[in-house]
Protein backbone atom coordinates (compact mmCIF):
# COMPACT_ATOMS: atom_id res chain seq x y z
CA UNK A 1 0.00 0.00 0.00
CA UNK A 2 1.64 3.31 -0.96
CA UNK A 3 0.05 6.73 -0.40
CA UNK A 4 0.42 8.33 -3.59
CA UNK A 5 -1.61 6.23 -5.62
CA UNK A 6 -4.22 6.07 -8.05
CA UNK A 7 -7.32 7.34 -6.12
CA UNK A 8 -5.13 10.19 -5.05
CA UNK A 9 -4.25 11.09 -8.67
CA UNK A 10 -7.47 11.02 -9.13
CA UNK A 11 -8.96 13.54 -7.22
CA UNK A 12 -6.57 15.90 -8.56
CA UNK A 13 -7.63 15.43 -11.87
CA UNK A 14 -10.99 15.96 -10.74
CA UNK A 15 -10.02 19.45 -8.64
CA UNK A 16 -8.04 20.79 -12.16
CA UNK A 17 -11.07 20.00 -14.45
CA UNK A 18 -9.45 17.35 -16.64
CA UNK A 19 -10.42 14.28 -17.39
CA UNK A 20 -8.81 11.83 -15.70
CA UNK A 21 -6.34 9.77 -17.77
CA UNK A 22 -6.43 5.86 -17.85
CA UNK A 23 -4.24 4.74 -14.76
CA UNK A 24 -2.73 1.44 -13.20
CA UNK A 25 -0.28 0.32 -10.46
CA UNK A 26 2.73 -1.47 -12.29
CA UNK A 27 4.81 -2.31 -9.22
CA UNK A 28 4.71 0.95 -6.77
CA UNK A 29 4.92 3.23 -10.15
CA UNK A 30 1.26 5.12 -11.72
CA UNK A 31 1.05 4.31 -14.94
CA UNK A 32 -0.48 6.93 -17.62
CA UNK A 33 -1.65 5.95 -20.86
CA UNK A 34 -2.11 9.67 -23.25
CA UNK A 35 -5.30 9.32 -25.12
CA UNK A 36 -4.18 10.46 -28.47
CA UNK A 37 -0.68 9.06 -29.04
CA UNK A 38 -1.15 5.82 -26.87
CA UNK A 39 2.17 7.09 -24.69
CA UNK A 40 2.79 6.01 -21.48
CA UNK A 41 3.82 8.42 -18.65
CA UNK A 42 5.23 7.18 -15.50
CA UNK A 43 5.67 8.20 -12.13
CA UNK A 44 3.53 10.16 -9.43
CA UNK A 45 4.62 13.74 -10.35
CA UNK A 46 5.47 13.61 -13.80
CA UNK A 47 1.57 12.30 -14.05
CA UNK A 48 0.56 15.83 -11.94
CA UNK A 49 2.70 18.02 -14.11
CA UNK A 50 0.80 16.29 -17.34
CA UNK A 51 -2.79 17.23 -16.00
CA UNK A 52 -1.38 20.74 -14.94
CA UNK A 53 -0.65 21.38 -18.44
CA UNK A 54 -3.49 20.01 -19.65
CA UNK A 55 -5.81 21.99 -17.70
CA UNK A 56 -6.40 25.76 -17.40
CA UNK A 57 -4.78 26.27 -13.95
CA UNK A 58 -1.49 26.51 -15.11
CA UNK A 59 -0.62 29.13 -12.41
CA UNK A 60 -1.41 26.23 -9.62
CA UNK A 61 2.28 24.89 -10.11
CA UNK A 62 3.75 28.27 -9.37
CA UNK A 63 3.83 31.73 -9.94
CA UNK A 64 6.95 32.71 -10.29
CA UNK A 65 10.37 30.19 -10.93
CA UNK A 66 10.81 29.84 -7.43
CA UNK A 67 7.50 28.66 -6.10
CA UNK A 68 7.80 26.53 -9.56
CA UNK A 69 10.92 24.92 -8.36
CA UNK A 70 9.24 24.53 -4.66
CA UNK A 71 6.51 22.80 -5.54
CA UNK A 72 8.15 20.01 -7.71
CA UNK A 73 10.60 19.60 -5.22
CA UNK A 74 7.40 19.07 -2.66
CA UNK A 75 6.00 16.69 -5.73
CA UNK A 76 9.05 14.40 -5.01
CA UNK A 77 9.21 14.66 -1.87
CA UNK A 78 5.88 13.47 -1.56
CA UNK A 79 6.78 10.71 -3.97
CA UNK A 80 10.05 9.62 -1.83
CA UNK A 81 8.59 9.98 1.59
CA UNK A 82 5.10 10.76 2.20
CA UNK A 83 4.09 7.27 -0.05
CA UNK A 84 5.60 5.78 2.50
CA UNK A 85 3.66 7.30 5.52
CA UNK A 86 1.74 4.30 5.91
CA UNK A 87 3.50 3.32 8.64
CA UNK A 88 3.75 5.01 11.84
CA UNK A 89 7.07 5.96 12.52
CA UNK A 90 7.47 7.57 8.76
CA UNK A 91 4.21 9.25 9.68
CA UNK A 92 5.24 10.60 12.57
CA UNK A 93 8.92 11.25 10.44
CA UNK A 94 7.02 13.37 7.92
CA UNK A 95 4.35 15.17 10.13
CA UNK A 96 7.59 16.47 11.93
CA UNK A 97 9.11 17.28 8.47
CA UNK A 98 6.16 19.59 7.42
CA UNK A 99 5.11 20.98 11.10
CA UNK A 100 8.46 22.15 11.16
CA UNK A 101 8.88 23.81 7.39
CA UNK A 102 5.12 25.18 8.22
CA UNK A 103 6.32 27.22 11.11
CA UNK A 104 6.36 30.32 8.98
CA UNK A 105 4.52 29.60 6.52
CA UNK A 106 0.94 29.72 5.97
CA UNK A 107 1.14 27.37 2.28
CA UNK A 108 4.02 25.18 1.86
CA UNK A 109 5.75 26.91 -0.95
CA UNK A 110 4.81 30.39 0.80
CA UNK A 111 1.99 32.83 0.55
CA UNK A 112 0.11 30.88 -2.59
CA UNK A 113 -1.44 27.72 -2.65
CA UNK A 114 0.41 25.44 -5.05
CA UNK A 115 -0.09 21.82 -6.36
CA UNK A 116 2.06 20.89 -3.78
CA UNK A 117 -0.53 21.77 -1.25
CA UNK A 118 -3.08 20.30 -3.34
CA UNK A 119 -1.62 17.24 -3.37
CA UNK A 120 -0.13 16.92 -0.04
CA UNK A 121 -3.38 17.14 1.12
CA UNK A 122 -5.04 14.36 -0.86
CA UNK A 123 -2.21 12.14 0.44
CA UNK A 124 -2.08 13.00 3.97
CA UNK A 125 -5.99 12.46 4.65
CA UNK A 126 -5.58 8.98 5.74
CA UNK A 127 -2.84 9.78 8.19
CA UNK A 128 -4.48 12.83 8.84
CA UNK A 129 -8.03 10.84 9.62
CA UNK A 130 -6.48 8.71 12.52
CA UNK A 131 -4.23 11.64 14.59
CA UNK A 132 -5.38 11.21 17.55
CA UNK A 133 -6.34 15.12 19.66
CA UNK A 134 -3.04 15.22 21.39
CA UNK A 135 -1.12 14.35 18.42
CA UNK A 136 -2.80 17.45 16.49
CA UNK A 137 -1.80 19.72 19.10
CA UNK A 138 1.61 18.65 18.89
CA UNK A 139 1.53 18.66 14.09
CA UNK A 140 -0.17 22.12 15.42
CA UNK A 141 1.12 24.12 12.07
CA UNK A 142 0.43 20.89 10.09
CA UNK A 143 -3.39 21.01 11.68
CA UNK A 144 -3.92 24.44 10.70
CA UNK A 145 -2.41 24.13 7.33
CA UNK A 146 -4.66 20.90 6.66
CA UNK A 147 -7.30 22.48 8.54
CA UNK A 148 -7.45 25.36 6.26
CA UNK A 149 -6.93 23.19 2.84
CA UNK A 150 -10.14 21.40 3.72
CA UNK A 151 -12.22 24.33 3.87
CA UNK A 152 -12.61 24.46 0.30
CA UNK A 153 -15.41 22.00 -0.93
CA UNK A 154 -13.74 21.80 -4.29
CA UNK A 155 -10.98 20.37 -3.04
CA UNK A 156 -12.59 17.96 -0.49
CA UNK A 157 -15.12 16.55 -2.97
CA UNK A 158 -16.15 13.50 -1.26
CA UNK A 159 -13.55 13.15 1.64
CA UNK A 160 -14.78 13.74 4.80
CA UNK A 161 -13.65 17.18 7.11
CA UNK A 162 -11.47 16.36 10.20
CA UNK A 163 -12.49 18.20 13.27
CA UNK A 164 -9.23 20.37 14.50
CA UNK A 165 -11.15 21.96 17.43
CA UNK A 166 -8.41 22.22 19.72
CA UNK A 167 -10.09 23.95 22.02
CA UNK A 168 -11.55 21.20 24.93
CA UNK A 169 -7.47 20.21 24.98
CA UNK A 170 -6.66 23.40 26.92
CA UNK A 171 -10.12 24.07 29.44
CA UNK B 1 -10.65 34.64 23.19
CA UNK B 2 -10.10 38.42 23.75
CA UNK B 3 -6.78 40.02 22.57
CA UNK B 4 -6.14 42.76 24.58
CA UNK B 5 -4.36 46.12 23.11
CA UNK B 6 -1.90 45.08 20.52
CA UNK B 7 0.78 47.90 21.42
CA UNK B 8 1.18 45.92 24.78
CA UNK B 9 3.35 42.61 24.28
CA UNK B 10 0.71 40.76 26.17
CA UNK B 11 -1.60 41.90 23.38
CA UNK B 12 1.08 40.22 20.57
CA UNK B 13 1.22 37.05 23.25
CA UNK B 14 -2.71 36.82 22.91
CA UNK B 15 -2.57 37.21 19.20
CA UNK B 16 0.24 34.47 18.86
CA UNK B 17 -1.46 32.11 20.62
CA UNK B 18 -4.62 32.80 18.90
CA UNK B 19 -3.35 32.37 15.61
CA UNK B 20 -1.35 29.23 16.43
CA UNK B 21 -4.14 26.86 14.60
CA UNK B 22 -5.87 29.47 12.57
CA UNK B 23 -4.27 30.57 9.14
CA UNK B 24 -6.46 34.20 9.17
CA UNK B 25 -8.07 36.08 11.76
CA UNK B 26 -11.72 35.58 10.57
CA UNK B 27 -12.96 32.24 8.59
CA UNK B 28 -10.12 30.19 5.90
CA UNK B 29 -9.72 33.13 3.35
CA UNK B 30 -7.97 36.67 4.04
CA UNK B 31 -10.20 39.30 5.07
CA UNK B 32 -10.41 42.93 5.72
CA UNK B 33 -10.62 41.55 9.45
CA UNK B 34 -6.67 40.93 8.85
CA UNK B 35 -6.28 44.15 7.58
CA UNK B 36 -7.81 45.65 10.51
CA UNK B 37 -5.57 44.06 12.98
CA UNK B 38 -2.59 44.55 10.88
CA UNK B 39 -2.87 48.41 10.94
CA UNK B 40 -3.68 47.69 14.48
CA UNK B 41 -0.01 46.00 14.86
CA UNK B 42 1.86 48.26 13.07
CA UNK B 43 5.05 47.33 13.15
CA UNK B 44 6.87 43.83 11.79
CA UNK B 45 6.33 41.35 14.35
CA UNK B 46 9.47 39.99 16.01
CA UNK B 47 10.44 36.49 15.42
CA UNK B 48 9.62 35.80 19.28
CA UNK B 49 6.16 35.51 18.31
CA UNK B 50 6.51 32.97 15.63
CA UNK B 51 2.59 32.84 14.49
CA UNK B 52 2.07 36.34 14.38
CA UNK B 53 5.11 36.79 12.26
CA UNK B 54 3.97 34.06 9.33
CA UNK B 55 0.50 35.65 9.43
CA UNK B 56 2.28 39.12 9.29
CA UNK B 57 4.09 37.98 6.17
CA UNK B 58 1.28 36.09 4.41
CA UNK B 59 -1.23 39.16 4.66
CA UNK B 60 1.44 41.51 3.84
CA UNK B 61 1.62 39.27 0.52
CA UNK B 62 -1.62 39.93 -0.63
CA UNK B 63 -3.38 43.98 -1.90
CA UNK B 64 -4.72 45.02 1.08
CA UNK B 65 -7.63 47.01 -0.72
CA UNK B 66 -8.62 43.89 -2.63
CA UNK B 67 -9.44 41.97 0.00
CA UNK B 68 -13.61 40.94 0.99
CA UNK B 69 -14.82 41.95 3.71
CA UNK B 70 -16.49 44.90 5.79
CA UNK B 71 -14.29 47.18 7.65
CA UNK B 72 -14.91 46.50 11.08
CA UNK B 73 -12.98 45.65 14.13
CA UNK B 74 -12.70 42.02 14.19
CA UNK B 75 -14.98 40.50 17.24
CA UNK B 76 -11.69 39.02 18.96
CA UNK B 77 -10.28 42.69 19.12
CA UNK B 78 -13.33 43.99 20.49
CA UNK B 79 -14.56 42.23 23.02
CA UNK B 80 -14.68 44.87 26.09
CA UNK B 81 -16.95 47.07 23.28
CA UNK B 82 -20.33 45.89 23.83
CA UNK B 83 -21.35 48.39 21.03
CA UNK B 84 -18.54 46.61 18.59
CA UNK B 85 -19.81 42.80 19.85
CA UNK B 86 -23.73 43.37 18.95
CA UNK B 87 -22.80 44.91 15.47
CA UNK B 88 -20.23 41.71 14.81
CA UNK B 89 -23.00 39.46 16.61
CA UNK B 90 -25.75 39.86 13.81
CA UNK B 91 -22.96 39.55 11.17
CA UNK B 92 -21.91 36.59 12.76
CA UNK B 93 -25.55 35.08 12.62
CA UNK B 94 -25.23 33.92 8.52
CA UNK B 95 -22.39 31.67 9.33
CA UNK B 96 -23.37 30.44 12.60
CA UNK B 97 -22.07 27.04 11.92
CA UNK B 98 -18.97 27.55 10.90
CA UNK B 99 -18.12 29.88 13.99
CA UNK B 100 -19.33 27.99 16.97
CA UNK B 101 -16.14 28.68 18.63
CA UNK B 102 -16.65 32.56 18.99
CA UNK B 103 -20.49 33.10 19.06
CA UNK B 104 -19.96 31.19 22.12
CA UNK B 105 -17.10 33.23 23.02
CA UNK B 106 -19.71 36.73 23.04
CA UNK B 107 -22.96 34.55 24.77
CA UNK B 108 -21.00 33.61 27.48
CA UNK B 109 -18.42 36.84 27.93
CA UNK B 110 -20.37 37.53 31.12
CA UNK B 111 -19.59 33.79 32.36
CA UNK B 112 -16.24 34.22 30.96
CA UNK B 113 -15.85 37.47 32.88
CA UNK B 114 -17.20 35.97 36.69
CA UNK B 115 -14.93 32.63 35.69
CA UNK B 116 -11.49 34.91 35.51
CA UNK B 117 -12.44 36.42 38.57
CA UNK B 118 -12.91 32.63 40.26
CA UNK B 119 -10.09 31.82 38.71
CA UNK B 120 -8.01 35.09 39.83
CA UNK B 121 -9.80 34.98 43.13
CA UNK B 122 -8.36 30.77 43.63
CA UNK B 123 -4.85 31.93 42.60
CA UNK B 124 -4.26 34.48 44.50
CA UNK B 125 -5.68 31.46 47.63
CA UNK B 126 -2.94 29.21 46.25
CA UNK B 127 -0.15 31.87 45.77
CA UNK B 128 -0.56 32.51 49.47
CA UNK B 129 -0.40 28.78 50.43
CA UNK B 130 2.29 27.47 48.84
CA UNK B 131 1.88 23.54 47.74
CA UNK B 132 4.41 21.71 48.90
CA UNK B 133 7.59 21.63 46.61
CA UNK B 134 8.94 17.99 45.31
CA UNK B 135 12.42 18.21 45.87
CA UNK B 136 15.38 15.64 45.16
CA UNK B 137 18.66 14.69 46.51
CA UNK B 138 21.24 13.51 44.17
CA UNK B 139 24.91 12.51 44.50
CA UNK B 140 26.84 13.02 41.10
CA UNK B 141 30.28 11.19 40.21
CA UNK B 142 32.19 13.35 37.69
CA UNK B 143 35.09 11.11 36.34
CA UNK B 144 37.90 13.16 34.93
CA UNK B 145 39.91 12.00 31.89
CA UNK B 146 43.22 11.31 33.83
CA UNK B 147 45.17 12.15 36.92
CA UNK B 148 46.58 15.08 35.35
CA UNK B 149 43.05 16.32 35.16
CA UNK B 150 42.83 19.80 37.17
CA UNK B 151 40.30 19.21 39.81
CA UNK B 152 39.97 22.02 41.21
CA UNK B 153 38.78 23.87 37.57
CA UNK B 154 36.43 21.26 37.33
CA UNK B 155 34.66 21.97 40.06
CA UNK B 156 34.39 25.71 39.66
CA UNK B 157 33.10 24.43 35.85
CA UNK B 158 30.62 22.34 37.89
CA UNK B 159 29.38 24.71 40.29
CA UNK B 160 29.08 27.30 37.91
CA UNK B 161 26.01 25.42 36.65
CA UNK B 162 23.45 27.88 38.21
CA UNK B 163 19.82 27.74 37.77
CA UNK B 164 16.21 28.09 39.75
CA UNK B 165 15.59 25.30 41.79
CA UNK B 166 18.90 24.11 41.89
CA UNK B 167 21.22 23.86 44.97
CA UNK B 168 24.74 22.78 45.18
CA UNK B 169 26.05 21.48 48.70
CA UNK B 170 28.89 19.35 49.61
CA UNK B 171 31.81 17.99 47.50
CA UNK B 172 35.17 15.55 48.08
CA UNK B 173 37.47 13.82 45.91
CA UNK B 174 37.44 9.90 46.09
CA UNK B 175 40.37 7.93 45.38
CA UNK B 176 40.09 5.82 42.22
CA UNK B 177 43.22 4.01 41.86
CA UNK B 178 46.67 5.12 39.48
CA UNK B 179 46.57 8.52 41.16
CA UNK B 180 43.31 9.04 39.60
CA UNK B 181 40.03 10.65 41.51
CA UNK B 182 36.51 11.33 41.23
CA UNK B 183 34.67 13.98 42.00
CA UNK B 184 31.81 13.50 43.94
CA UNK B 185 29.15 15.97 44.61
CA UNK B 186 25.54 16.43 46.25
CA UNK B 187 22.94 18.67 45.03
CA UNK B 188 19.32 19.58 45.94
CA UNK B 189 16.58 19.99 42.69
CA UNK B 190 13.36 21.09 42.76
CA UNK B 191 11.63 18.04 40.77
CA UNK B 192 9.62 20.81 38.67
CA UNK B 193 12.32 23.16 37.81
CA UNK B 194 15.37 20.86 37.28
CA UNK B 195 15.72 17.75 35.24
CA UNK B 196 18.56 15.39 35.80
CA UNK B 197 18.88 14.63 32.58
CA UNK B 198 19.67 17.86 31.66
CA UNK B 199 21.86 18.09 34.85
CA UNK B 200 24.05 15.62 33.53
CA UNK B 201 24.34 16.84 30.09
CA UNK B 202 25.37 20.27 31.52
CA UNK B 203 28.45 18.80 33.33
CA UNK B 204 29.51 16.49 30.47
CA UNK B 205 29.26 19.22 28.10
CA UNK B 206 32.55 20.65 30.38
CA UNK B 207 34.37 17.94 27.61
CA UNK B 208 37.84 19.32 28.81
CA UNK B 209 37.16 17.94 32.55
CA UNK B 210 34.45 15.73 32.18
CA UNK B 211 35.00 12.03 30.96
CA UNK B 212 31.01 10.81 32.12
CA UNK B 213 29.04 11.49 35.13
CA UNK B 214 26.97 8.97 36.69
CA UNK B 215 24.31 9.29 39.35
CA UNK B 216 25.90 7.66 42.93
CA UNK B 217 22.48 8.11 44.95
CA UNK B 218 19.04 9.90 43.78
CA UNK B 219 17.04 10.10 46.83
CA UNK B 220 13.47 12.06 47.18
CA UNK B 221 13.43 14.53 49.88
Amino acid sequence: MVLCNVECLEKISNYLDVSPLPLEMQENVVVATKRESNQKIEGFSTIIQSLIENSKHSDILGVNNETKALSQQWLEYAVVCINYADTPSNAKKVLQELNVTLTDKTYLTGTKKTIADVTLYYALHSIMRELTHQEKAQYVHVSRWFDNMQQEEKLRQQLDLISFDLLHLFL
Amino acid sequence: MAIGDLKTDKGIKDLNSYLADRSYIEGWQPTQADVVVLEALGKIPTPSNPHVLRWYNHIKSYDLKTLPGERKAPVILSSNNSANVTAAKSEDNDDKDVDLFKSDEEEDAEAARLREERLKAYEEKKSRKPAPVAKSSIVLDVKPWDDETDMDAMEKAVRSIQMDGLVWAASKLVAVGYGIHKFRIMCVIEDDKVSVDWLIEQIESFEEFVQSVDIESFNKL
